[in-house]
């Protein structure tokens, strides 16, 4: 990203990978906090307090690892607050392809996930994170992201083979 | 063993795409309490002058207030900075675009509400028309060429959860007309409140605010209920209802259940459960270019009518004859998703060119297919290509499903329309499809649009 350095070049680091990027956070914390106006403020917090902490980013990690890990506790810190107020699945309220059925199967699938396995799913499928990315993000080994992923997997596809069934 | 990754990928695709959001770096800016832009000399140039136009537009504003609402004359606002500018500009790339003017923002004024700052970005369409921006994550919209009077679209923002239902806890919205003096708020309680609102001169002409309804009229029997405009003389010129609350959304149960079923060399299908399995009959097969199979299916329900099942959709339903006459159909053009339109009023049908894999993922891999159902007479289906090549298919019983080749991706060469025929080789119906639109069809490598928009042309 080559945003290392005064603190003025990586503010505009962050600005870019703001405007590159934006839909995919706001996705991926509308998510997490259960709304998509919620998402959307979530990322705005979650840039802002990147630009205060800006000097305290050492470049060990990509930009954008670094401001995934921020965004990404401030919509859990959102959630917390929320309390159970926030149902995960109420975020996903139309289905635009005419898959609904099959949709509704999905979310209920995801919904039922262990806490750490979901959120693992939101940062691979609406994030699109790659596992290298997701292990930078949550400051986990990618063995670990693999390893929750394919728990993950498996659960789901429990779930679907027993609606085959 | 089910491949669980396309099957979610797809799924949460669907369920929250993503979208065009309008950037708000400044909003950012101001959170992390950075008043000025980190940039060069330049950057905070344009921000103080920015800041100084403001406040001899505060002046202006003083005198206009005379008048009864302050009055901004749009040519004298402060130009937008940069980056509202650039948020602007990207209307003018999006899938759909608009034909804003960006370089044309103009700051109008600022709202505080609950100690934050949202101020109020307005720029003009070309053709006439405006788009307008209240930062601080309150967005805006587009209302392209004229529109009649109303409150072009009084929305709450933000919501506050009482007894399972949402509450507004901020109104914004148009004035469409200078003759209205007032804006007036009423309550479920019979309380009302003047909601201040700011006049915008040439070439915009339109009223605009944004409220924050305070927290005792965030409740039930207290909420907001109807929004009116008076003029000088208190006469109504236009009343809107409002939804005051509504209540928190929870999914419908589908009619049916989709189940998977695997069939070797497919991807995993996606078949309603009412299908029967056994009596199924395949009506096409082939390939798309990245070599996966693609496949249509058809199979009696155990209720009645049929089911059908394919790469991309499935239904369930008796697919009748259109009524009589040519349909002629227009595009819906959705954001970044399927394109195409569905046979008409009545009945529907199920006739797009959609992504064979997840709609976020227009890079690479993907494929394109034209699909599903189609008036029942048709015997023969021509389809029309930028350009002017043709393709005559053969659909079956009322479906149909083509991977559109790779050459047909590019803009210039796309899928533009789709005609029936019957058996005697009369046209019976005819489909559009919105070629120019963007993010639908897949690329090796995405187009930078400026104001930081890269997709697939």
């Amino acid at each position: 990203m080559g945003v290392v350095g005064s603190r003025a070049a990586s503010v505009e680091g962050l600005e870019a990978l703001y405007r590159g990027e934006l839909p995919r956070f706001v996705r991926a914390a509308s998510a997490i906090v259960g709304s998509e106006i919620g998402g959307r403020d979530v990322v705005q917090e979650g840039f802002a307090r990147a630009v205060r902490s800006i000097a305290s980013f050492r470049g060990e990690v990509a930009l954008e690892a670094w401001v995934w890990r921020i965004v990404i506790n401030t919509a859990l810190e959102q959630r917390r607050k929320a309390g159970d107020e926030v149902a995960l699945d109420e975020v996903f309220l139309t289905s635009e392809n005419g898959s609904a059925e099959e949709d509704l199967g999905v979310r209920r699938w995801v919904a039922a996930l262990p806490e750490r396995q979901r959120l693992m799913v939101f940062l691979r499928y609406f994030a699109g994170l790659d596992y290298r990315s997701i292990a930078e993000a949550l400051d986990v080994e990618v063995g670990t992201v693999s390893a929750t992923l394919a728990a993950a997997h498996a659960a789901l596809r429990r779930s679907m083979e027993e609606v085959e069934r | 063993m089910i491949d669980v990754e396309p099957l979610i990928g797809a799924s949460f695709d669907r369920m929250l795409p993503e979208r065009a959001v309008a950037a708000d770096w400044q909003d950012v800016l101001e959170r992390a309490g950075i008043r000025r832009r980190p940039r060069a000399s330049t950057g905070r140039y344009r921000y103080v002058v920015a800041a100084l136009a403001l406040v001899a537009f505060i002046g202006a504003v003083g005198a206009a207030y005379a008048l009864g609402y302050p009055i901004v004359g749009f040519s004298s606002a402060p130009h937008a900075s940069r980056t509202i500018v650039d948020d602007f500009g990207q209307l003018t790339v999006i899938a759909v675009p608009t034909p804003v003017l960006p370089h044309e923002a103009r700051l109008i004024t600022t709202v505080r509400i609950d100690g934050r700052k949202h101020p109020l970005f307005v720029a003009p369409v070309r053709g006439g028309g405006f788009c307008y921006l209240w930062g601080n994550s309150f967005g805006g919209s587009c209302l392209p060429g004229r529109h009649g009077l109303g409150f072009g679209g009084v929305q709450g923002i933000g919501a506050t959860r009482y007894q399972g239902r949402e509450y507004m806890k901020v109104i914004t919205g148009l004035v469409p007309t200078p003759r209205a003096t007032h804006v007036v708020l009423h309550y479920a309680d019979g309380q009302t409140a003047d909601i201040p609102f700011v006049w915008v001169t040439r070439p915009i002409r339109n009223g605009f605010f944004l409220y924050g309804v305070p927290t005792a009229h965030q409740r039930p029997g207290h909420q907001p209920i109807r929004i009116s405009l008076t003029d000088s003389a208190g006469a109504v010129i236009a009343s809107q209802r409002v939804f005051g609350s509504f209540p928190v959304f929870k999914p419908k149960p589908p009619p049916y259940r989709l189940v998977r079923h695997r069939l070797a060399g497919y991807p995993r299908l996606n078949v309603p459960a009412p299908a029967i399995w056994a009596k199924r009959q395949q009506l096409f097969s082939s390939r798309a270019f990245n070599g996966t199979r693609v496949g249509l299916w058809i199979a009696p329900s155990h209720g009645s009518g049929t089911c059908y099942w394919s790469n991309v959709h499935a239904g369930c339903g008796n697919v009748l004859p259109a009524t009589s006459g040519i349909p002629r159909l227009q595009p819906s053009g959705t954001v970044g998703g399927a394109d195409g339109v569905t046979g008409g009023a009545s009945p529907s049908y199920w006739l797009k060119v959609t992504r064979g894999r997840g709609s976020g993922d227009p890079v690479g891999r993907g494929y394109v297919v034209l699909c599903c159902t189609l008036d029942p007479r048709s015997r023969s289906v021509k389809l029309r290509f930028q350009g002017g090549e043709q393709v005559t298919l053969t659909p079956k019983r009322g479906y149909l499903i083509w991977p559109i080749p790779r050459r047909h991706y590019r803009p210039g060469h796309r899928l533009e329309e789709v005609d029936l025929y019957d058996r005697r080789g009369n046209q019976i119906g005819s489909v559009s499809f919105l070629a120019s639109v963007r993010e639908l069809y897949p690329c090796t490598k995405p187009k930078n649009y400026g104001y930081g928009v890269k997709m697939c042309p």
